[in-house]
């Protein structure tokens, strides 16, 4: 029955140790540079080259599956 | 409430492809994400890749949030992906050095990290932190620097509530038990 205020208990003590943690932050130049890095692809999706690769990847893979299938008929075959 | 609906009108923003939106949420978490990252892989260079590679995958998903979008959950859901893709990384390339260990050796020097303490307490607890286990690190973290609930915690981390449950005890313990005579 005392279960959960003993577990609640635990998230209690965490946060009271954690607020002695010193406090941490990313550099500001490196923030600003994050920031401008990623904000100009807001709303535009992943970029195209991602697609492409993933989309030549299929194909390598399609043509590889289809070659393993027609030497394995070529055998089957003979 | 208030930070409920400012976090709306970021989702709203963040769908119409708004870059001031963009700006809110990057000042409102950019801290948050960096302190839970840098405290995962113990290295601020990579720190700041992951921290990079979460915005950039808000950016990139902006237009597909749902309106009931939680951006905390959703953003430590990809933090903590993208930490689980690097420590498998690590592993592997630990792996492919032979028998070096995985993790950093025991150092009297400060780490990056812990040079932020001020004090004596501050850096046992530093110490403490990164003395545990990932797992329990990340739920204590959640939880204590981020005030997660432990539902939220389960879900970012697709593991049950039980299990936060019990990863929080066990931090707490082997927490105690590093910290000795610092508490």
């Amino acid at each position: 029955m005392t279960d959960k205020p003993e577990k609640d208990d635990d998230a209690m003590k965490l946060a009271d140790l954690a607020r002695g943690l010193p406090p941490t932050d990313v550099d500001p130049a490196a923030a600003e540079r994050i920031a401008a890095l990623t904000r100009r692809d807001v709303g535009h999706g992943p970029p195209k080259r991602r697609v492409v690769e993933a989309a030549l990847v299929a194909v390598l893979v399609l043509a590889t599956l289809a070659w393993v299938a027609m030497k394995i008929y070529e055998m089957l075959g003979r | 409430m208030e930070a409920l609906t400012a976090e709306t009108d970021w989702v709203a923003g963040l769908r119409r492809g708004d870059p001031g939106a963009f700006d809110a949420v990057f000042a409102a978490y950019r801290r948050r994400l960096y302190g839970y990252l840098v405290r995962m892989t113990r290295r601020r260079d990579v720190a700041e890749d992951l921290l990079q590679e979460t915005f950039l995958r808000l950016a990139q998903h902006a237009k597909r949030l749902a309106d009931d979008t939680r951006l905390g959950a959703w953003l430590f859901t990809v933090a903590h992906r993208l930490v689980q893709s690097w420590g498998r990384a690590q592993a592997v390339r630990a792996a492919l050095a032979g028998d070096l260990p995985a993790q950093e050796p025991a150092s009297t020097e400060r780490s990056p990290l812990e040079a932020l303490a001020d004090t004596q307490t501050q850096l046992a607890l530093e110490r403490a932190f990164a003395a545990l286990a990932p797992a329990y690190r990340e739920v204590a973290l959640l939880v204590g620097i981020e005030g997660l609930q432990p539902a939220e915690v389960a879900e970012i981390l697709g593991v049950r509530p039980d299990a936060i449950r019990q990863r929080l005890a066990r931090a707490r313990a082997q927490l105690a038990e590093h910290l000795g005579d610092h508490r």
